[in-house]
């Protein structure tokens, strides 16, 4: 455990010890019983006549991490516990033994999604292409019993494209905002957009909905800022990320395609970030109904690779699948990306398709600084991007990777000194590409040199816009309801929740 | 006669203890702050005569709890407090000579414990009890942008000093050890760890090459690091190209209780402790030592017991430039400042 | 009522004997008291737990011969003995007999306040807080945790006369 727990490279790190009080359960209600530790840490009850009880040790579950507002982020060791390849062993296991006893019925299908960015740091790793990571990936997981492996870009095209309607909608109101206030001003600054007469769930969400708009698809910083910076929730984009669509995609969609319910789906991410465990155990993504998670396990990179030994997995020699797909269509065989930075391409697409959408510019192209100014920052994980009409901004974005930069976003959102419309937000330095799940390199490799290669590998796979995707806007017409329709809000946006500052038990503040 | 201390003037005017005093950039003011919330300024009444001083200026307001230390900037006209409400305050001088707080710096989780100005005057570097150091960059309209958070003490950190002419900080903290901090293009890392302490390290200060670094530590002693620096002629191990910092020289039996303060003087080399013995102390170089750079010795020269009678001394610092030189201030909880001369 | 860390403590009575008598010399208001390790201890015994409506004698967390007081040189070393070894509130129960001490005592005193040897967990990490005045001060600012210590410093008068 020590030794994972070293590699560990959560960059919000926790700063306090877990204060979440425990009940130690004593076996009997006797007063002369005392309580004695032994040198493993071990607790015994021992009562008047010498009799020694083991006493259980205190659980902490993921749900008591993300009500508490002890630490910053989660603590890791319980994400480790909790979520882990251990309990994709056990689904697999009773799956057998249902099938062996001829009890079909408490058989689970069994589904994998895994992330592009785990695929890109395995073929680096391993010195494979990421399509033939990700047939060998699909050969693997089906050998141990796994019926369907999926990869995350499919998901993440509906949350593109979910998160740049969102942005358009709050840039009307905002720009409605500004015609009203001052028709000449154009200066940007943090607005919090109002709209009188709103109807409907999606515009009461609106009405507190504010520019500049951030990115949610980081669960490490979506903990943070529910856990410290209350204020800021109604500026974070309300779009899923792309495991929770998933998520959504597979016990609703698939579920009902196969005919089964959501609770016999289990459904295991592969990621390359540990807070993804946490976000898949908010309570946002809990059935009631089925008593299921739209994800129920996250497993990491480096988890998988734990599971390639654990199996005598080879992947260097290993035999392929060939992939799973939705809907059978001719790119079959290939992996396909959305442009933009490994963290998603969140920016990219937005600004794109703002710029056509409310201004009639077709042709800019963020990747290749084709009609934008893109403008280094202090460090390399701050950029800024301005799309300039006639040499006057008209869209400010920016990206803002690693604990520093939110820190000086939060400070300006705050302080209402804000000039972006947008900003892609990641908890990690270099985005998700350097994930904490992700695997590392060889010790002769310096670290940055390493995620340019990984970063490389992923940005190798040719990109298709989301609007292309014909499987994303058939399912949108044949799942959600077409476009902007209610279920597609349902199921594809979800909310934020401040942590109450509460203090715990004023007896055990940690001074 | 033998060297000795003796005490030119007492600054009253704190309501609580004094944890810190630090001098401006020329001398001309000194700076104490404390558990009164308050920072106050100090200046000789007339330029003869040292033994009366004024309290010109009360910095107060901006921070709701105790003011753990205070720093000039390079040009003297701005001051940063660092404060157990986990604020840093950064106070300017306006042109009518009154200061005002024109920025608090948020982030820390908790008390923030010091603050320090680069070399360059650029750079602005802070420390507290949530184990972090974070470096903040000075940016347009009193504004800061944090350039980085350090993560690698498992405790409070306790004290930061910046090199007297690099950009390279040190930090002393309550999990015993120091930490130098690098930067490499924008990233900030640590490039070594001193280990020795066997306990809280409280304080920490450069010589003028910044070649050298006292520490003095809640274990009684007080330790010398040396930098040594890659492809050196001693063989020492060293990390990438990194200079390798290694304890030189460790003075004990000196002080009885915790040292909670050290200052190097950059213009004649001697150290001088304040400590919860209640005692200061003033160490010299041996001049037999000065031709061995690797093992420089120190040796006790004087020292005044009961500095500030019965009270613990939290901060000693010495003159910064020629002039006088031989000043020391020190700040003790018993809530009053102290201006030394050492006369040998 | 969040639970309780020690729900069961062991309560010891206190030893009638252990009741300071007064001296004619300590009556006479003309005389300058030497402190001494009985008059050190009367002002910790009766401050409360923070957990149980029982004081620190009572739960045998302070003892008459686990305080040393040197007059002549102004020190005093409190050895206390948490009620179970991995007691959380190990670090509190010394910040109120730091504070109570800070409070009552004359200010020449240097005070040690530690964990008895090998009666808890992690002995040093709370022998080192408890010495570090930097985090005491910092608590004392802490409203919560002043709260906490002033509830358990009411009753530390009665010197050892509780009534029950």
């Amino acid at each position: 455990m020590s030794v994972i727990l070293k590699d560990l490279n959560d960059y919000i790190a926790p700063s306090q010890a877990c204060i979440k009080p425990v009940e130690v359960n004593k076996t009997s209600d006797n007063k002369n019983n005392v309580i004695k530790i032994d040198d493993s840490g071990g607790y015994y009850e021992v009562s008047l006549d010498g009799i020694e009880t083991k006493l259980q040790t205190a659980q902490i579950t993921l749900d008591d991490c993300l009500a508490c507002s002890g630490c910053i982020t989660s603590a890791e060791s319980v994400l480790i516990t909790m979520q882990s390849q251990e309990e994709l062993y056990n689904v697999l296991k009773l799956n057998k033994e249902a099938i062996d006893g001829n009890k079909l019925d408490e058989k689970k299908t069994v589904v994998i999604s895994i992330a592009p960015q785990s695929i890109a740091s395995i073929a680096a790793k391993y010195d494979l292409t990421p399509l033939q990571v990700a047939k060998r990936l699909t050969y693997f997981f089906k050998s141990l019993g796994v019926h369907y492996v999926f990869d995350t870009s499919f998901s993440r095209d509906f949350s593109l494209l979910e998160s740049a309607r969102e942005f358009v909608e709050r840039f009307r109101f905002y720009q409605e905002k500004q015609q009203k206030k001052d028709p000449v001003n154009n200066d940007v600054k943090s607005t919090r957009i109002k709209r009188n007469g709103t109807s409907g769930g999606g515009d009461e969400a609106m009405s507190e909905a504010k520019l500049p708009m951030l990115a949610s698809a980081c669960p490490g910083w979506i903990c943070y800022a529910e856990k410290t910076h209350g204020f800021i929730l109604p500026y974070v984009s309300q779009t899923k990320s792309p495991q929770q669509i998933m998520g959504s995609v597979v016990k609703d969609y698939l579920a009902n395609k196969l005919g089964i319910k959501p609770n016999n789906i289990y459904h295991v991410g592969v990621m390359m970030c540990y807070d993804k465990k946490l976000e898949a155990s908010r309570p946002d993504f809990f059935s009631e109904e089925y008593q299921t998670r739209d994800v129920d396990c996250v497993i990491t990179t480096g988890e998988v690779v734990k599971m390639f030994e654990e199996s005598d997995y080879d992947i260097k020699t290993s035999e392929e699948s060939s992939l799973d797909n939705f809907t059978k269509t001719s790119q079959e065989e290939e992996l396909l990306r959305s442009s933009g930075s490994a963290s998603g391409g969140y920016l990219e697409f937005i600004l794109e398709y703002t710029a056509r959408e409310i201004f009639n510019i077709t042709g800019v192209d963020v990747d290749k600084e084709q009609g934008v100014i893109v403008k280094a920052g202090r460090n390399k994980d701050f950029k800024e991007i301005t799309l300039e009409i006639d040499g006057k901004p008209v869209l400010k974005f920016a990206s803002a990777y690693g604990f520093r930069n939110i820190q000086n976003l939060v400070r300006k959102i705050k302080s209402n000194n804000s000039p972006y419309h947008y900003v892609e937000v990641m908890a990690c330095p270099s985005g998700c590409i350097n994930g904490g799940g992700q695997l590392k390199p060889d010790e002769k490799i310096p670290i940055k040199d390493w995620i340019l290669h990984v970063n490389d590998i992923y940005r190798n796979v040719n990109s298709l816009s989301p609007e292309k995707n014909d499987v994303v806007l058939n399912l949108y017409s044949e799942w959600l309801d077409g476009i902007e329709s209610e279920k597609s809000k349902k199921l594809l946006r979800t909310q934020y929740h401040a942590v109450e500052t509460t203090l715990v038990n004023p007896l055990a503040v940690k001074w | 006669m033998s060297p000795n201390l003796e005490q030119i003037a007492e600054l009253k005017g704190h309501t609580d203890r004094v944890w810190s005093v630090a001098w401006s950039p020329t001398g001309d003011v000194l700076a104490s702050c404390g558990g009164d919330k308050t920072v106050r300024l100090w200046v000789p009444t007339s330029e003869n005569d040292s033994s009366e001083w004024t309290c010109t200026h009360v910095l107060e307001g901006a921070h709701k709890r105790t003011i753990r230390s205070v720093a000039w900037s390079l040009d003297g006209r701005q001051l940063a407090t660092a404060s157990f409400d986990a604020l840093t305050g950064i106070w300017e001088r306006g042109d009518g000579g009154d200061y005002e707080c024109v920025a608090t710096l948020e982030g820390h989780e908790n008390e923030t414990k010091s603050v320090a100005w680069s070399s360059s005057g650029s750079l602005l570097a802070t420390c507290g009890r949530d184990k972090s150091v974070w470096i903040w960059e000075a940016a347009e309209d009193n504004d800061f942008e944090c350039l980085s958070v350090l993560q690698e003490h498992t405790q409070d950190v306790k004290m930061v000093i910046w090199h007297p002419t690099h950009e390279l900080l040190a930090s002393a903290s309550y999990d015993d050890t120091i930490k130098i901090w690098r930067d490499d293009d924008d990233d900030w890392y640590c490039s070594d760890t001193l280990e020795g302490h066997e306990s809280t390290v409280w304080a920490i200060d450069f010589d003028k090459t910044g070649d050298y670094l006292v520490s003095a530590s809640d274990d009684k002693t007080i330790k010398f690091w040396k930098s040594f620096p890659n492809n050196n002629q001693e063989g020492m191990d060293t990390y990438r190209v990194h200079p390798k910092w290694k304890c030189v020289h460790t003075l004990s039996g000196h002080h009885s209780r915790c040292i909670y303060s050290v200052s190097w003087s950059k213009v004649h080399g001697r150290v001088a402790s304040g400590s919860g013995d209640n005692v200061i102390r003033v160490f010299e170089q041996d001049s037999s030592s000065q031709d061995d750079i690797n093992s420089p010795n120190f040796s006790l020269v004087t020292s005044v017991s009961s500095a500030h009678g019965i009270a613990d001394v939290n901060c000693i610092q010495w003159y910064p430039i020629e002039k006088h030189s031989n000043w020391l201030a020190t700040a003790g909880d018993d809530g009053i400042v102290r201006i030394w001369r050492f006369v040998e | 009522m969040p639970e309780l860390i020690n729900a069961n403590p062991t309560i010891y009575t206190p030893s009638k004997k252990s009741h300071r008598v007064i001296t004619p010399e300590e009556e006479d208001e003309n005389i300058e008291d030497k402190i001494d390790s009985r008059e050190v201890f009367d002002l910790i015994r009766s401050i409360s737990d923070p957990e149980h409506p029982l004081t620190l004698e009572e739960l045998n967390v302070t003892q008459l011969e686990h305080v040393t007081v040197d007059d002549n040189n102004d020190r005093i070393v409190i050895e206390f003995t948490p009620t179970i070894p991995h007691c959380s509130m190990a670090t509190l129960i010394g910040l109120c007999i730091r504070v109570r001490l800070l409070r009552s005592l004359p200010e020449r005193f240097k005070v040690d306040i530690n964990v008895r040897k090998g009666t808890h967990q992690s002995e040093q990490a709370v022998n080192k807080q408890l010495n570090d005045k930097e985090r005491v001060a910092a608590a004392l600012e802490n409203t919560h945790l002043l709260e906490v210590v002033n509830q358990c410093l009411t009753t530390a008068n009665a010197r050892g006369n509780i009534d029950k």
